[in-house]
């Protein structure tokens, strides 16, 4: 299990982390979504030892990272992928990191198989492509056969068939009790992905949430289109929808399902000439959450419209 | 299988020694350059044996043996400058790339990856640089053995004694070039430091009062080691105590920078 508490990052004037307080649970696909300079590399970071915490703290297992025994045996983590000596070969690069960690040669050939790096141990990282580093990224990390995983972004670069076998990775890794957290700025990406999400915005947390309950709240809406949208309109907010003019002269309808529009509209005799349920995406809910860029007090819940899905 | 039916006992720190020789002796890169600068020592050995008389005014067949041989050693020093550099460049390339970040989240404990990098590069560099003054001295070997001259006792320990300590100066400035390539996180700060020390007595000499420091400086120590420092030179073990002295204060600078900061 990985828990922060109370964590703050400042660099100079920039505070990129802002008071972060989660626990990622075993057993289960944990996304740690935010757009770009959100705080979760900086986050990652401190968890792992990395950048020092201003205040607050991180730990894994109940320990400070660096604290750990055998740090790469419990966890293993990829940050960046590009943060590699190219001049080395995948192999040799792999080899270092397993007798950091007193593990066998043996290994790194079976992690070069299980990331689909067969037979490229002799390259040169330089000669390899974007995905093939990410792959090997994720090789490092799985070195130790570690019961918790970190990667940020790891589906940067990745061909669709790559994005494929990450997820499945991810997904069995959680089914066996492990402990995944994986980063994204994309919440569709994470939605394939995760069982649980937690979405930072300007380094403070606005979400705490499972991915069901996120896509039940996502709200659902109609398009309509009738030569009569401001009487249709009338007739809709008479009835507790909330209907909104688009720029084409459609009507946006929130609040009232596509079958009932319709049964109104055919109930006062006006004509419809489209009739579009559109279903809410969880990307909306994300641009929601993340849109007033965490200035939402988190734990205000009361107040905070987002604060519903913070614990 | 999860994390916590495994022996998760920690690995030590031979396992980050392990993993730094592996990172740094483990590339074809590595290799070709250690047998650079034993090439480079030779030809250096070569071209200062061969010019003796012109530089020094002194014929080659009126030098005592002795001396061909000291000339020769000036090969192993350009090798030394080699190594130095490259122990830098290693630090400063993973600052540089950011693999840095990986060594330390494969050894979180960083105080361990600064001990474990010291006595790497002072093994290889050792290792290299004394078959870089063997070689050297062969060479004056054989250009004594070519000009029908006679040659140096191989019996006479003074000869090994000057070739072991020849040696010394790749691994001890390897040494403080990778602390301070750590302290300054690049390769420029390393190849600085250990360069600081190497013109640190030159600089001494053009300062009034300057000399009553020499003793304190590597080089000195070097030559005393090498028993080439001279009747005023410091003895041999207060030589070993300054290098000592110097090697703890790189490596602990280096060790309190690397420590409480971010990578
Ligand atoms: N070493 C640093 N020095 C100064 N500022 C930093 C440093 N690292 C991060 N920042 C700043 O902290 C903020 C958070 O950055 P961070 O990289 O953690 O975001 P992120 O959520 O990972 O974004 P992305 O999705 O783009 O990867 C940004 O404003 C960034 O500019
Ligand atoms: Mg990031």
């Amino acid at each position: 299990m990985i828990a922060v508490r109370e964590l703050v990052k400042r660099y100079g004037d920039t505070v990129a982390v802002d008071g972060l307080t989660f626990a990622v649970e075993p057993g289960r696909v944990t996304g740690f979504l935010g757009p770009n300079g959100a705080g979760k590399s900086t986050t990652l970071r401190m968890v792992l030892g990395l950048d020092v915490p201003t205040s607050g703290t991180a730990t894994v297992d109940g320990a400070p990272y660096r604290d750990l025994p055998s740090p790469t045996r419990r966890v293993g983590a990829l940050l960046d992928p590009g943060a590699v000596d190219p001049g080395r070969t995948a192999h040799g690069h792999l080899l270092w990191q397993a007798r950091a960690a007193g593990i066998g040669r043996a290994r790194v050939d079976e992690v070069l198989g299980l990331v689909g790096l067969e037979g490229r141990g002799g390259h040169a990282i330089r000669h390899l492509s974007l995905g093939m580093r990410q792959r090997l990224g994720i090789a490092g990390a799985l070195l130790g056969d570690p019961g918790v995983l970190i990667l940020d972004e790891p589906l940067n670069g990745l061909d669709p068939e790559g994005i494929v076998w990450v997820r499945r990775l991810l997904r069995g890794f959680a089914r066996e009790g492990r402990t995944v957290l994986v980063s994204s700025h994309l919440m569709n990406e994470m939605e394939a992905t995760a069982d649980h999400v937690l979405v930072v915005s300007r380094g403070r947390l606005v979400a705490d949430v499972g991915v069901a309950e996120l896509a039940a709240g996502a709200r659902e809406r109609v398009e309509v289109a009738s030569p009569d949208p401001a009487g249709l309109a009338a007739l809709l907010a008479r009835a507790g929808a909330a209907p909104s003019a688009a720029a084409d002269g459609r009507l946006v309808v929130t609040g009232m399902d596509a079958a009932r529009v319709g049964e109104l509209a055919a109930a006062h005799g006006v004509v419809l000439h489209a009739l579009v349920p559109v279903r809410a995406r969880l990307e909306d809910a994300f641009i929601r959450l993340t849109g007033d860029g965490g200035r939402t007090p988190v734990r205000d819940a009361g107040t905070a419209g987002e604060g519903e899905w913070v614990r | 299988m999860t994390a916590s039916t495994r022996d998760l006992s920690g690995a030590g720190a031979g396992a980050a020694v392990a993993a730094e020789w592996t990172k740094l002796t483990g590339t074809g890169r590595a290799r070709r350059a250690a047998a650079g600068a034993v090439v480079l020592a030779l030809a250096v050995a070569a071209v200062f044996c061969l010019t003796i008389g012109p530089t020094t005014g002194v014929a080659l067949a009126d030098q005592p043996a002795f001396d061909v041989l000291t000339a020769s050693l000036l090969g192993a020093d350009a090798a030394a400058l080699v190594l130095t550099v490259l122990a830098a460049a290693a630090v400063g390339g993973e600052y540089t790339t950011g693999m840095v970040r990986t060594t330390f989240t494969a050894t979180p404990r960083r105080g361990r990856v600064v001990l474990a990098r010291a006595v790497t590069v002072v093994a290889a560099a050792g290792a290299v640089s004394l078959v870089a003054a063997v070689g050297a001295a062969l060479v004056s070997l054989v250009v004594l053995a070519g000009a029908g001259l006679p040659l140096w006792d191989a019996a006479d320990p003074a000869v090994w004694r000057a070739v072991a300590g020849a040696a010394l100066m790749a691994p001890f400035h390897a040494l403080v070039a990778t602390a301070g390539a750590l302290w300054s996180r690049s390769t420029a700060g390393g190849v600085v430091a250990a360069l600081a020390l190497l013109v640190a007595p030159t600089l001494a000499g053009w300062v009034p009062g300057g000399a009553a420091v020499l003793p304190l400086l590597p080089g000195e120590a070097l030559h005393s080691l090498a028993g080439i420092a001279g009747p005023e030179g410091p003895h041999p073990a207060a030589a070993v105590l300054v290098l000592a002295a110097w090697s703890a204060l790189a490596l602990a600078a280096a060790d309190r920078a690397v420590r409480g900061r971010d990578v």
